[in-house]
């Protein structure tokens, strides 16, 4: 009976298994409402979820694979010149949380998803009809 | 004659076998025999009682508590256990349970990080922020009053 408390309490005490890195796929595209509507081929993954904005035109931007450590931001260039900071926060299992930072808006979120889930966060504000977003899926 | 040892006659039933006594030699005979039964029966019960000391009753009561003391943990656990076979079952699994939720806690996982799936926490100041949810994941969506900014 001794010996098995003794067990537990080692296994608990034992230091938590490294979090290996988490692959990031992260995609820059750009929502218009101007022109016919049009889905650029290569965002058809993200048609549920950019068919609820009211843009009409999704544009692919730019697209980086990140190879990201817990806690340690990576930094994407805008098209508009401004800088997003992504951090993954916490993996727990096929869980995840990343948290998006726009410091000239003075914004932070943190979103956790599964591993099928996408992020959709847009990172400009709208102008002449246009906004920038910026998608992200881990372990793609 | 026997009820009239305990005073249960009337003085009319008493005054009626105290007149017939005088007059029965036999009924005066066996009245004799019996208080004489009576009395020695009373004084060997006392002789009996006498003989027993109780002056040490109270000490060796007393003595016999102390020496009666009461089981340890250890000693009440077994007993229970042995009284309650199920409870000692269940009680060997919970180290094994203690075991398995440590290493599920660890790997972080299953169904409890489901749960937290499509959880979204929001920190910002000064900008609103819309959350869409949606099968593939969230949308979120800056506030729109800085049209014509950058």
């Amino acid at each position: 009976m001794n010996r098995l408390a003794i067990a537990c309490l080692a296994l608990l005490l034992l230091p938590a298994p490294a979090v290996a890195d988490v692959p990031l796929r992260v995609r820059i595209i750009q929502g218009s409402r101007q022109g016919p509507a049009k889905l650029d081929p290569r965002l058809a993954d993200l048609k549920n979820q950019l068919g609820k904005l009211a843009y009409l035109r999704w544009e692919q931007l730019d697209e980086q694979q990140l190879t990201m450590a817990v806690k340690k931001p990576q930094f994407v260039k805008l098209p508009d010149g401004n800088t997003l900071a992504l951090t993954v926060q916490e993996v727990q299992g096929d869980t995840l949380t990343v948290e998006v930072a726009l410091a000239q808006r003075n914004t932070q979120s943190r979103v956790t998803i599964d591993k099928e889930k996408r992020i959709v966060h847009q990172v400009t504000g709208e102008k002449n009809g246009a906004a920038y977003f910026v998608t992200v899926r881990a372990w793609p | 004659m026997i009820g009239s040892r305990d005073g249960e006659l009337t003085p009319a039933e008493a005054a009626g076998l105290q007149a017939h006594l005088v007059g029965c030699a036999g009924c005066r005979a066996f009245q004799g025999d019996l208080l004489a039964t009576e009395g020695m029966v009373a004084q060997a019960l006392e002789r009996a009682a006498a003989t027993r000391d109780f002056a040490p009753f109270v000490d060796g009561v007393m003595a016999r508590v102390s020496m009666a003391r009461p089981p340890g943990l250890l000693a009440r656990l077994v007993h229970q256990l042995r009284l309650h076979p199920r409870l000692a079952f269940g009680g060997a699994l919970l180290p094994i349970a203690a075991a398995a939720l440590a290493l599920f806690i660890r790997t972080g996982g299953g169904d409890l990080a489901d749960a937290h799936a499509h959880a979204v926490l929001l920190d910002s100041e000064g900008r609103a922020t819309t959350i869409i949810q949606s099968s593939d994941g969230p949308v979120l969506l800056l506030d729109d009053d800085d049209d014509g900014e950058s």
